[in-house]
């Protein structure tokens, strides 16, 4: 299947914007270690792997602005030469799934998914400062700021985050950056091999036992977060939610007509390969 | 079209009993604008809703009545956006005030938006947990009012804004359809619809209830007040704990002419020659927190703190926090009128914008004091004047504009916190050219294409809302 696709790997912003103004059906990736999530489609790949690098680090400020391309591994490296990282797992024996130090930083705001300090440091959304997307239409556009804290206009960066591609590319995001020092020790436990792609599933914590009793094929949990992953669907019902191969179960769905209307609004002439099979 | 004013009131009153209609001159302008007081507007009246179902009817009403609304919770909020720019109906949530669940176990909470934030903690006290988004109102301002500006506070430096304290929020839309968005174990995945819900100023419909994170109090809290000669030591001082890798709870400044108001209205022991205060907290696990705030009074020290006053016990920690709680309201001894501003600047940036705001005052003849949320970047210049002077509110909208360009300018943000309302619609497109405002536009336009939902606001291309904007910024614009 892999080779078959067409793969448009622009190597600048320009070129970027001009990938997706030609392009008629995509679906956005990066390293594609979150691949098996998404939906096969004949959508032509267009990868922001070739558009790397850090573009800015105040490190006074602990800001950091990145390209999407850039490797996590490659910006927590950076980061540490000066005592400062992304508030990700930083343990190497962690299965990547739980590390989410694969891929690329593009990747990992549009897929948000769970890592095993989710409880304690918070997801890709609460140190998201700010992002440029290219819209459908090849056009440039950014939203948030550049600084700690800001309310001003609506989040829109935050909508990116976890968007799945559906809505734009993200180009470039303006991250906030954490002391090393500082970092809280995860309490993570693995329990089996990882085989890719993993069902990840969260509940309540009144919940969390259960659902851990209950995991078949578990290969790790965090008791902070109530997150379980592991290689097989949870039974239904959920008292949280599931994300899997194939798309995702809530128990508190959200409401179909706002999400279609965002798709519909950001992606007017469904250019972007679904993230999900919704 | 516009109902005349008692066809409104008697069409509300057949709605909700009476005693929740308010009407007549007292109300208007009670309710003629909330903390932002430059710019007023009178409702066509006012409503008390108690439940969903009551924001649902009178929203209904309005949809097919084509008459602008306007929720409001407590009113404090500094940017204008309870101000019922266009008239119609002002949506009071002051008697949503239910706390409806709260679930221990699960660490979370139900309540309505009308809620007062301090009473959310209160509830929950006994099981040693709290919320944590704590703006300085927090005393008097609501649940939804926070959620609406996604309020900070001093201790969002390390523990986060409002939205990531909320999981789940009922929400009368702009169809008047009732809408549940987010859920109540965090990350849900799909598209994040809240965080738009968030910070969106009532804009995008009225936020009824929500759940909200209830955070464990920290093991060990140590507070410290430091005294220091000069702003630049100060703010410097600020720049090191930050690059020591050390994250406080609460990192605020409160500079000389509010420290000078303050001891007019309270006894504080402080040296002489004190030009600035810096108040740090740091919280977390017993052992972790002694060592740090060791660290920040080392570093104090090293940049020639006159005295640095470590909380002894939880009386002292409370009488250390005095100047900045109390602050605000103790400006009103030094003129009748104080508005402050927000804006955000990267931190390391604070020496230089901070002289800048001084020679703004200046250049306006205004006094000016900072008190502010130094760890973000967060800046509050609270001018204080005399509006009874000629030229005095032109001149203090006109000083806030330009301290706000120089953030943008730094490359920081037109609000920190306190939302763009009406007050700084102008000013976001000085931060987001056409194509960005275009994305904020397809953001709102997810939720509605409603010019009676909350107009003027953020984004101001409601009809009508130009020659308002020109009505109240008279020849200054």
């Amino acid at each position: 299947m892999e080779g078959r696709r067409d793969v448009m790997a622009p190597q600048n912003l320009d070129e970027l914007c001009e990938a997706m103004r030609g392009a008629t059906f995509v679906r956005i990736s990066g390293t594609k270690t979150q691949h098996s999530y998404l939906p096969d489609t004949d959508a032509v790949e267009l990868t922001v792997s070739g558009i790397a690098g850090i573009i800015q680090h105040d490190v006074a400020d602990q800001v950091v602005e990145v390209w999407a391309g850039t490797k996590v591994s490659d910006l927590q490296s950076e980061l540490a030469l000066h005592g400062q990282c992304l508030p990700l797992p930083l343990d190497d024996a962690l299965p990547t799934a739980l590390s989410c130090a694969d891929g690329t930083v593009g990747g990992l705001l549009a897929m948000n998914m769970p890592h095993a300090l989710s409880a304690q440091s918070g997801g890709p959304r609460e140190w998201t400062l700010g992002m440029t997307v290219v819209r459908p239409d090849g056009t440039l556009a950014k939203c948030g700021s550049k600084v700690v804290k800001s309310v001003a206009g609506y989040d829109v960066h935050k909508l990116f985050v976890g968007s799945r591609g559906e809505l734009g590319v993200i180009a470039k995001a303006a991250l906030r950056t954490f002391p090393l020092k500082a970092m809280p020790r995860h309490e993570a436990r693995v329990h089996g091999r990882a085989t890719a792609p993993l069902y990840v599933s969260r509940s309540l914590r009144t919940g969390f036992e259960e659902a851990l009793s209950s995991a078949p094929g578990l290969v790790a949990d965090d008791p902070r977060s109530c997150t379980v992953w592991q290689t097989s669907e949870p039974p239904q019902p959920l008292n949280g939610w599931c994300v899997g191969p194939g798309g995702y179960r809530s128990r508190s769905p959200q409401p179909a007509g706002l999400e279609a209307k965002a798709k519909a609004v950001f992606d007017p002439d469904s250019k972007l390969a679904p993230g999900w099979s919704l | 079209m516009q109902l005349a004013e008692q066809e409104l009131v008697e069409a509300m009153a057949a709605l909700l009993d009476g005693d929740r209609v308010l009407a007549g001159s007292a109300a208007k302008r009670a309710y003629d604008c909330d903390a932002y007081t430059v710019d007023r507007n009178a409702p066509g009246c006012v409503v008390l809703p108690e439940s969903t179902e009551d924001v649902q009817a009178v929203v209904r009403w309005c949809i097919d009545n084509e008459t602008p609304y306007t929720p409001r919770g407590a009113g404090t909020g500094l940017s204008g956006g309870a101000l019922p720019a266009m008239g119609g109906v002002l949506i009071s949530t002051k008697r949503m005030k239910r706390i409806l669940e709260i679930d221990v176990p699960n660490r979370c909470l139900l309540a309505q938006a009308g809620t007062v934030n301090l009473k959310l903690s209160k509830a929950v006290e006994e099981h040693g947990l709290h919320f944590a988004p704590d703006p300085s109102s927090q005393t008097v301002s609501t649940l939804g009012g926070n959620i609406a500006e996604n309020s900070g506070g001093p201790h969002t430096l390390k523990h986060g804004v409002t939205s990531q304290h909320v999981l789940q929020v009922t929400m009368v839309d702009t169809n008047g359809d009732v809408v549940v968005i987010g859920g109540r174990v965090a990350g849900q995945p799909g598209l994040d619809l809240l965080s738009i819900v968030v910070g969106s100023e009532g804009t995008l419909g009225i936020v009824t209830e929500a759940w909200v994170k209830l955070t464990p109090d920290p093991e060990w809290v140590e507070t410290a007040l430091a005294s220091f000669p000069s702003i630049r030591a100060a703010t410097e001082t600020v720049a090191e704990i930050i690059a020591n890798g050390t994250i406080p709870a609460a990192l605020e400044m409160i500079d000389e002419n509010c420290l000078k108001a303050v001891l007019a209205a309270f006894p504080l022991d402080v040296p002489d020659g004190t030009k600035a205060l810096l108040l740090i907290e740091c919280d977390g696990e017993t052992g972790a927190t002694r060592r740090e705030i060791g660290e920040v009074v080392e570093v104090c020290t090293r940049h020639g703190a006159m005295a640095v006053d470590v909380a002894k016990d939880e009386a002292h920690r409370k009488q250390l926090w005095t100047a900045r709680k109390k602050g605000i309201g103790a400006m009103g001894r030094l003129a009748p009128t104080i508005v402050t501003h927000d804006g955000v600047i990267p931190r390391s940036k604070l020496p230089e914008m901070l002289d800048f705001v001084y020679e703004v005052a200046e250049e306006y003849g205004l006094g000016v004091g900072n008190m502010f949320h130094a760890g973000d970047g967060n800046l509050h210049p609270i001018f204080y004047f005399d509006d009874r002077q000629e030229g005095k509110i032109d001149a203090v909208v006109a000083a806030g504009e330009k301290v706000i360009r120089k953030c943008i300018e730094l490359g920081g943000s037109a609000s920190g916190e306190h939302g763009i309302g009406v007050e700084k619609s102008e000013l976001l497109k000085l931060m987001f050219d056409e194509s960005d405002m275009r994305l904020q536009k397809d953001a709102r336009a997810v939720f509605t294409e409603s010019a009676l939902c909350n107009p003027c606001k953020i984004i101001p291309d409601q009809k009508g809302c130009v020659e308002h904007m020109r009505r109240w910024r008279g020849a200054a614009t």
